[in-house]
């Protein structure tokens, strides 16, 4: 018989909450992906030094594999852009009528910082715009102790202006400085839905299986068949309590109010997320996503010791199920905030961040691989294949875009004399050139998916030319590599030497 | 997309991926397909240029010609064997090179592309008086004005002298010192060119994985051994894989240094001078007091 898993497992923040020899299995865990990346980074110099016309030939290897990897990716691109514009066109609210749905509620957690009135107000706006019963709604507005006062002033005057047009409306404010969390969304909405457990569904006497949990963050704007699309989904679903429930999201509240570069970092991760609904295995939730108030009760909410949220408690239900637990795509979108600022610089600065922050994900695979060396209720093939997933996703994302744009030179600066009169190195340049080139024709299917993902202009705005949002998919290379894998290798690093990051809230802005 | 999809479209690319993989990598080490369908070893040409636009022959074929803004090519598919390679360009002196091409191996070479008719301007000891500045004209006769570009050239010559008689070396490297530059002492980055008993040598004094196509020892080697008296030397404008030599009849020829496969181009660029100095892309040379140059930039 299978030893009971130990259900403290589940929460570990980082490494240096543990002793003796789980946390040095924990350790080499968070070593592990930053110890690949780098390794993998040297060996292309010194092997670049030492084997340079083997090292040129891997380099022509890896150029192809690129490409096709690529165009399999593209395939699933294009997939999920045909399911999403198909689901978009499905009018849920009248394919619910074959469900009984009427004691479904939805919980939207919205936790917010020190976020604009008005960005607030468009969010609560766009939920009530929704065609979906509004007294089924629960809303909560999650503030942080921490902020201060304006943010609760605001809050109360949301309060006042659409509590009652919801069926519950509360305010929650995260005290500041409880032991043992990090100020962050985690802490902040594990607080509001305990609150929200105790204060709504307790008191009312709503089943926990009858609520479905949102959680947003304060920029999320909902398209108006999301919940009806959610609760089909839901409903429709063989194992409705074991699954998460994934939207894409596009970053389209600012995108013409964005620079080029943050709007090619914003689509490339909603592509990402697009390419990621058609693997559903590789899936883990992700920014805005929703899961049923009993599951995410049953794990004792959002981790709050810890950054990535978002994508652990699909591991903690992971877990708790022993493996039996699945994200649902939707393949329907929500609108969120692009990163922008004051300033051109500023902007790059919360890209950045916001980029390493994402990457700093990768805290989850520690977590993932020792709950995997305590947990024997999960098959040995379930865990190496999600282990092989982990450490390719990982590995790709800090190291790809530097062997492709940026290592792939190193023979030809270091091979030496003998090396530079081959063939092969001559070559070397031309059939990178080449292949890169037939890469970059897939930004083509990428430039129409963006554009048909944006929404009308509005009227109050210059028309921006479409040739610029075609043309500025060429910033791609840059912007993966400053954008992608240097923020990733920023984080591995990071993680690696022990100096774990702390929440990074990213400053929201739109322009009058 | 259902995962029976998925997975077609996984082995499919991967069957692609295994079959391009093999052919890229012996298509990038130089193996071609020939006429009656045998694998074979081929070797290349690479042409760096200076000039964009130039054309290259083997044997007399047009091979591959480059565009407007391509300085750099690359002949592929060249059976190993002896050829005759030429550059050509309009306006400028054809570049010939017999060179040996070995399989998978590139030779590459770095033509020296001279205009044929190369534009020398006159550098005025004075200014013109019309040019002359009007405040410093006086009630008498006016005094003609230095010109700055003449004096500086002669400046130039002058900190050259003085370089080369200097007792006292002035470099901060031993190294350096060691090699005594004068006129017949050239030292351009790590290339050293003299001028030994009429014979030009080149060394090369950097490190022997740094060595460049042209000069392919680490030794001493002799490049350039004229009948006529060698008067002094420099490096060609902007170049180090040239030189500029005059000889004692007061001719300037641009001599290229690469002396592999037996062919050493070099060009007459002045019929006389006295004495010529070169700084930069700039050539300026004497005849008698009068300062010519002939600007090498474009």
């Amino acid at each position: 018989m299978s030893k009971e898993y130990i259900y403290e497992n589940y929460r570990i923040g980082k490494g240096d909450e543990l002793s003796g020899r789980d946390y040095l299995l924990y350790r080499f865990y968070e070593i592990l992906p930053g110890f690949l990346s780098w390794l993998t980074i040297i060996l292309a110099v010194v092997c670049s030094y030492l084997i340079p016309i083997y090292t040129a030939m891997f380099i022509i290897a890896f150029d192809v594999f690129w490409l096709l990897k690529t165009a399999y990716l593209s395939l699933h691109l294009k997939a999920n852009w045909k399911r999403i514009k198909e689901h978009m066109s499905v009018n849920w609210t009248e394919k619910l009528v074959h469900f009984k749905y009427d004691h479904i509620y939805h919980m939207i957690m919205l936790p917010f910082y020190k976020e604009d009135e008005k960005l607030i107000d468009k969010t609560l706006k766009s939920l009530l715009d929704c065609e979906y019963n509004s007294k089924r709604l629960i809303v909560v507005l999650a503030a942080e102790e921490r902020a201060g006062e304006e943010p609760l002033g605001i809050a109360d005057r949301m309060k006042e202006k659409y509590g009652k047009l919801f069926g519950h409306f509360i305010v929650t404010v995260h005290p500041d400085g409880i032991e043992g969390e990090m100020a962050g969304k985690g802490s902040n909405i594990s607080y509001a839905a305990e609150e929200a457990r105790k204060l709504i569904l307790d008191k009312k006497k709503i089943a926990y299986d009858d609520v479905l949990v949102s959680a947003f963050d304060i920029d999320t704007v909902v398209y108006s068949q999301y919940f009806s699309c959610l609760t089909w989904m839901f409903l429709a679903n063989e194992k409705p309590y074991n699954t998460s429930f994934q939207p894409v999201p596009v970053f389209n509240n600012n995108i013409f109010e964005a620079p080029a570069i943050s709007r090619v970092v914003a689509f490339s991760g909603t592509f990402w997320q697009m390419v990621q609904q058609e693997r559903q295995k590789r899936m883990a939730t992700f920014s805005s996503h929703s899961v049923p108030f009993s599951t995410l009760y049953k794990v004792g909410y959002w981790q709050s010791n810890m950054v990535s949220e978002d994508s652990r408690i699909f591991w903690n239900c992971y877990m708790k199920f022993d493996g039996d637990y699945i994200v649902t795509p939707m393949a329907y979108p929500v609108s969120m905030d692009a990163p922008l600022a004051n300033s051109f610089w500023q902007t790059m600065k919360n890209i950045y961040k916001q980029q390493q922050r994402w990457a700093y994900g990768v805290e989850n695979f520690a977590y993932v691989m020792f709950n995997f060396s305590k947990n024997k209720n999960i098959p040995k093939w379930e865990k190496f294949k999600i282990f092989a997933i982990n450490v390719d996703g990982y590995w790709s994302l800090a190291t790809n875009p530097l062997m492709i744009f940026l290592l792939g030179w190193l023979p030809i600066i270091l091979g030496g004399r003998e090396f530079n009169t081959t063939m092969v190195s001559f070559s070397l340049p031309y059939i990178t050139r080449d292949i890169m080139m037939i890469t970059m024709s897939n930004l083509i299917l990428s430039s129409m998916v963006a554009v048909s993902l944006m929404p009308s202009i509005p009227e109050t705005k210059k028309r921006p030319k479409k040739f610029y949002h075609i043309i500025q998919w060429l910033l791609v290379p840059f912007t993966i590599t400053i954008f992608g894998a240097i923020p990733a290798l920023d984080a591995q690093t990071r993680l690696m030497f022990g100096r774990y990051m702390g929440f990074w809230v990213t400053p929201k802005h739109r322009s009058e | 997309m259902t995962p029976k999809k998925q997975f077609r479209y996984m082995l499919g690319l991967f069957a692609v991926f295994l079959i391009v993989i093999p052919l890229i990598i012996l298509y990038s080490s130089g193996y071609r397909l020939s006429e009656n369908f045998k694998i074979v070893k081929t070797g290349g040409i690479f042409i760096s240029n200076n000039e964009s636009g130039a054309s290259v022959l083997l044997n007399g074929k047009l091979k591959k010609s480059a565009g407007i803004l391509d300085k750099n090519m690359l002949v592929q598919n060249v059976k190993p064997g002896n050829y005759t390679v030429k550059v050509e360009k309009e306006g400028y002196r054809q570049w010939i090179k017999y060179i040996k091409v070995q399989e998978q191996l590139v030779e590459v070479c770095f033509p020296l592309l001279v205009l044929s008719e190369l534009e020398s301007e006159e550098i005025l000891r004075y200014i013109p008086a019309e040019k002359a500045d009007p405040k410093k004209k006086g009630a008498k006769r006016p005094k003609p004005e230095l010109n700055d570009e003449y004096t500086d050239v002669i400046d130039l010559v002058k900190k050259s002298k003085k370089l080369s008689e200097s007792i006292f070396p002035i470099w901060n490297s031993r190294e350096i010192a060691a090699l005594k530059l004068g006129p017949m002492r050239k030292l351009k980055g790590k290339v050293f060119l003299s001028n030994e008993k009429n014979n030009v040598y080149v060394k090369w004094i950097g490190k022997k994985d740094q060595l460049p196509f042209f000069i392919n020892t680490m030794s001493k080697k002799l490049v350039f051994s004229p009948d006529k008296t060698i008067t002094a030397i420099d490096f060609y404008p902007n170049r180090d894989d040239s030189f500029i030599v005059s000889f004692d009849d007061g001719s300037l020829h641009a001599v290229e240094i690469d002396t592999r496969f037996g062919n050493q181009n070099s060009y007459r660029i002045v019929k006389y001078c006295s004495s010529f100095i070169v700084q930069n892309e700039m050539l300026f040379y004497f005849i008698g007091n009068k300062l010519y140059s002939i600007d090498f930039s474009s």
